[in-house]
């Protein structure tokens, strides 16, 4: 079990919204990212540069029928710091 | 100055920094806020499920493929099972691009299970599949060792999509 840690990083609704998306899944595509939390290319993309540059999670982008497509991926890092705000979240809501 | 008066100054300085931004995360969110940031999580998680689960098509699509390879292997027609394994990578690949998610691979144990099953039975039915050529003729001997592995297949792909529906539901409740 996670130690409970409050992350401000990922508390950020948008921000806590794409890990709580990533957490479950291997990799997702930026636009299936977008259409889900129906915001902006460009609101997505400072969310996910700020989480990239704190190695919570990465990118990568391929070729596909002609168009760019950019996959994103929670990292270990991540994906243990995402945990660990959740038990610090449950903690404060008084779930356990 | 003295080694231990540095070492209790700094000691002094984390110590409040900690304090400070302790009470600064907790005056940040109450318990309304935390509920509330929990919810949004579930159902992010939810969505998240949801574009994971596999067609019917697919599972069963990949089980057939699956089933020909032991066909293959059991009828002696080894040199065409790149073309089956060609075509499984292009149908894995289609499906992660049309749905924009990758699932997560399964855990190591579910792996080590699965690894200790499928070879053995893979190899298993290509000698049943074999040894009943002669009894049931060259097509329909093999036709049923892959058909056995397809239905194997289909039903462990049903289970990991039941998996994933029965995830959806306990976050429902």
């Amino acid at each position: 079990m996670a130690i409970p840690r409050f992350n401000t990083l990922i508390h950020a609704p948008n921000r806590l919204q794409i890990c709580a998306f990533l957490a479950p899944l291997e990799e997702v595509e930026f636009q299936i990212l977008r259409v889900e939390l129906d915001v902006s290319d460009s609101v997505l993309s400072k969310h996910i540069k700020q989480l990239e540059q704190a190695g919570y999670v990465k990118q990568r982008k391929n070729k596909s029928e002609g168009r760019q497509r950019t996959w994103v991926r929670l990292v270990e890092e991540g994906r243990r710091a995402f945990e660990e705000h959740i038990e610090e979240l449950k903690r404060l809501a008084n779930i356990t | 100055m003295p080694q231990w008066k540095v070492f209790a100054i700094v000691l002094s300085i984390l110590e409040s920094h900690w304090v400070n931004r302790m009470k600064k995360d907790k005056e940040q969110i109450g318990k309304g806020e935390a509920i509330e940031a929990l919810n949004s999580v579930e159902n992010m998680k939810k969505a998240s499920l949801k574009r994971a689960i596999s067609p019917r098509w697919y599972s069963a699509f990949l089980a057939v493929l699956a089933g020909s390879l032991v066909f293959l292997s059991a009828a002696n027609l080894r040199e065409y099972q790149v073309l089956v394994i060609l075509l499984m990578g292009i149908v894995i690949t289609y499906q992660a691009r049309k749905s924009g998610v990758t699932a997560r691979a399964v855990q190591m144990k579910e792996l080590m299970v699965g690894i200790i099953i499928l070879i053995p039975l893979y190899l298993l039915l290509v000698v049943i599949g074999q040894y009943l050529v002669p009894a049931l003729g060259v097509i329909l001997a093999p036709l049923i060792a892959g058909g056995l592995l397809t239905v194997f297949v289909y039903v462990l792909s049903m289970y990991e999509r039941q998996k994933y529906i029965s995830a959806i539901d306990s976050e429902d409740s």
